[in-house]
């Protein structure tokens, strides 16, 4: 069963990519342990999901806002919260995870969908970005947000 | 045949002139002399050898004559063309040999009149056609039968015309033409089936040349578009199409010709749905002789339903992706929690065991119930009867709630941590005890609250609540806030575990939004 991480940004600095896990051979760097110190917003709707991501990004260091399996609560936490990052389910029961993903666009703030569809799910606004398909390990969800061609986190 | 009649006249005359020549050329008055005697006699000498030469000419005519006669005779009988000719009293005067399989005719019936004679058609009004040719001289056609034999004939009766181009009478002509309205009769049924099958089908069948032009369009695009079929003629059938998809449509026509097919999806005018649907063009040339196109046969297929069949079908593969990763990952949760409380691998096996075929009865609840929805009690007691047959000592009481497929999930995970911890620890694990559980829907909130309250009582030893937070406590006190919006409280109360939930009640029946295009 593939998990897929996607990443889209408003000014893509690359082509469409194929992500790698275990970090590119050609650079032995790793970005898991950018989520030191981070601040990251966690939307999903799945409770042992959001646990688990909860759990493991604490381990790295990471301070998790929420986790949040809804759209108001998420963009109340982007408000309130100093969010540096954020991991988004697309589908968050009756209601699509996309006006979070707006308002993170809109202020900046790098950010990863992390499910379990096809990317080609993803409607046409949002085609324009740069889509990337990774199964949803933090190593590579990091190489999204803080690798080389992003907005310069650090 | 008058040409030779004519000439036959002029022999005649010829023939008149050399007997006047044979006449003496004057009267003997005066006397016979031997001298006039040898005159006459050399002159009849001569008369005799000029009517030898004209008896000959004759003879050769009258052959000649006998010759054409006889191919007249063979011509008629080697039509095998029935042909009786009758004079204007209607009596018979000639006929062929074929006549006669349809009349009795023998030479004897020359002369009678041809309403005496028996035949073997259904012919009854023989006798006013005849009468109403000689009347109008207008040809006459009909076509009879033979009852018993089943054969067909084709009569014509023709007015007949004399040397002098009077009417004399009339020729009857009987044509046998049952092999031809055999084959008429076969190719009307398959034109029948033909057009049956073409305007039963329900494609909308066109043909058409080059490129795009329709020729013609069978009834169903009529009713499919309520477009008049002279209307949908030549490229008429385009303002049908969608607009926007007019363009790629004659696009597909402009190379159909170097393709040899045309395929392509459009959106057409329906009128029954008042809108556009998607219909599957699909055309081939037919080729003449020499393999040039000569035209193209095409149907149009409504293929909307089979496409929104496509789409939710891959709505369905969505959701089935989402929730096997789902499933994965609660099952991967699960073991972790398990073995966090586990004192040994015999204990952690039991125990994930049991949480495992928890969540594998609800899948099977599920995949019998029909809208994948199931009922609240039919969950909790699923679960309860898993563990334990003393149905005395349970007690289940609420109305009517469905509960659908994620919901239903973790409330029954709820259900058996607490069924696990009751029997191993709780009310049923000791002989007096017993269980309640009771639910009721209240409205005075907006929405509606479920509150469920699950009441062991009975216990005479009341067990040590656990030190640390288990699964159990977990699900009820972190999952059911987190995914329903409600609250969870586990409490140990001397008497037993007292576990209350609360609840919207739209979150039990809370359907996945899909994401389509």
């Amino acid at each position: 069963m593939a998990v897929h991480a996607i990443l889209w940004r408003r000014k893509p600095r690359r082509q469409i990519q194929a992500c790698r896990t275990g970090g590119n051979p050609l650079s032995p760097k790793t970005y898991i342990q950018e989520f030191a110190g981070k601040r990251i917003l966690i939307v999903e709707d799945e409770y042992f999901l959001a646990a688990e991501t909860r759990r493991k990004l604490e381990k790295l260091g990471a301070h998790v806002v929420g986790p949040t399996g809804r759209v108001r609560e998420a963009l109340d936490l982007i408000e309130l919260d100093n969010v540096d990052a954020a991991i988004l389910d697309i589908h968050l029961g009756d209601e699509l995870v996309f006006p979070v993903a707006e308002q993170l666009s809109l202020l900046d703030i790098p950010f990863v969908f992390a499910t379990g569809y096809d990317p080609s799910i993803i409607p046409k606004t949002f085609t324009g970005f740069a889509l990337c398909e990774k199964p949803t390990e933090l190593e590579a969800i990091a190489r999204q947000l803080f690798g080389p061609g992003t907005d310069g986190m650090s | 045949m008058q040409a030779v009649c004519d000439q036959e006249n002029d022999e005649r005359e010829n023939m008149a002139h050399s007997d006047a020549s044979l006449a003496p050329r004057d009267m003997p008055d005066a006397p016979v002399t031997a001298q006039t005697a040898q005159a006459r006699m050399a002159e009849l000498s001569e008369t005799n050898a000029r009517l030898h030469a004209e008896n000959r000419a004759l003879t050769r005519r009258v052959a000649e004559l006998a010759h054409a006669n006889s191919d007249l005779q063979n011509l008629l009988e080697s039509t095998a063309i029935a042909a009786i000719f009758l004079d204007s009293s209607l009596r018979i005067t000639h006929y062929t040999p074929a006549i006669t399989a349809i009349f009795r005719l023998t030479e004897a019936d020359l002369g009678r009149p041809i309403d005496h004679i028996a035949h073997r058609v259904a012919y009854d009004r023989l006798k006013d056609d005849v009468a109403a040719v000689m009347r109008t001289l207008a040809p006459l056609e009909r076509e009879i039968r033979d009852p018993q034999g089943g054969t067909q004939f084709l009569v014509r009766v023709l007015p007949y015309r004399a040397l002098d181009n009077a009417v004399a009478g009339t020729v009857l002509t009987f044509m046998d033409v049952t092999a031809l309205m055999r084959a008429e009769a076969l190719l009307r049924d398959r034109e029948a089936l033909l057009r049956s099958i073409v305007e039963g089908i329900p494609q909308l069948v066109w043909r058409a040349v080059e490129p795009g032009c329709w020729t013609w369009v069978s009834p169903q695009w009529t009713s499919f578009t309520g477009q008049a079929a002279g209307a949908a003629l030549g490229r008429g059938w385009l303002a049908m199409v969608h607009p926007e998809d007019r363009e790629r449509v004659v696009l597909a026509w402009q190379e159909a010709h170097d393709a040899g097919q045309l395929e392509v999806d459009h959106r057409l005018w329906s009128l029954e749905a008042n809108g556009f649907r998607t219909v599957h063009l699909r055309a081939r040339p037919v080729m003449d002789a020499q393999g040039r196109v000569e035209e193209w046969f095409g149907t149009a297929t409504d293929v909307h339903e089979m496409l929104l069949m496509q789409e939710h079908q891959q709505v369905l593969l969505h959701e089935l992706q989402h929730r096997v990763r789902n499933t994965l990952a609660i099952v991967r949760s699960v073991a972790r929690r398990t073995a966090d409380s586990s004192d040994s691998v015999e204990n952690y096996a039991d125990r994930l065991e049991g949480r495992i075929n928890a969540m594998a009865r609800t899948q099977t609840l599920l995949t019998r119930a029909t809208q994948s929805s199931v009922s609240l009690r039919d969950l909790i007691s699923n679960e309860i009867f898993a563990q334990t047959v003393d149905r005395h000592r349970i007690e289940i009481e609420g109305p009517v709630v469905p509960v659908l497929g994620k919901a239903a999930e973790n409330l029954s995970l709820a259900i058996h941590e607490l069924t696990t911890n009751s029997v191993k620890h709780g009310a049923l694990s000791a002989p007096g005890g017993k269980v309640g559980v009771r639910w009721e829907i209240d409205s005075r909130t907006q929405p509606d609250n479920l509150r469920l309250v699950w009441q062991e009582t009975g216990l005479e030893m009341p067990v040590q609540p656990p030190g640390r937070r288990g699964f159990g406590t977990e699900l009820i006190e972190g999952l059911v806030p987190y995914q329903f919006g409600g609250t969870g409280r586990l409490v140990f109360e001397p008497t037993g575990v007292v576990c209350t939930i609360e609840l919207p009640l739209p979150s039990l029946v809370k359907v996945r939004v899909s994401i389509t295009g």
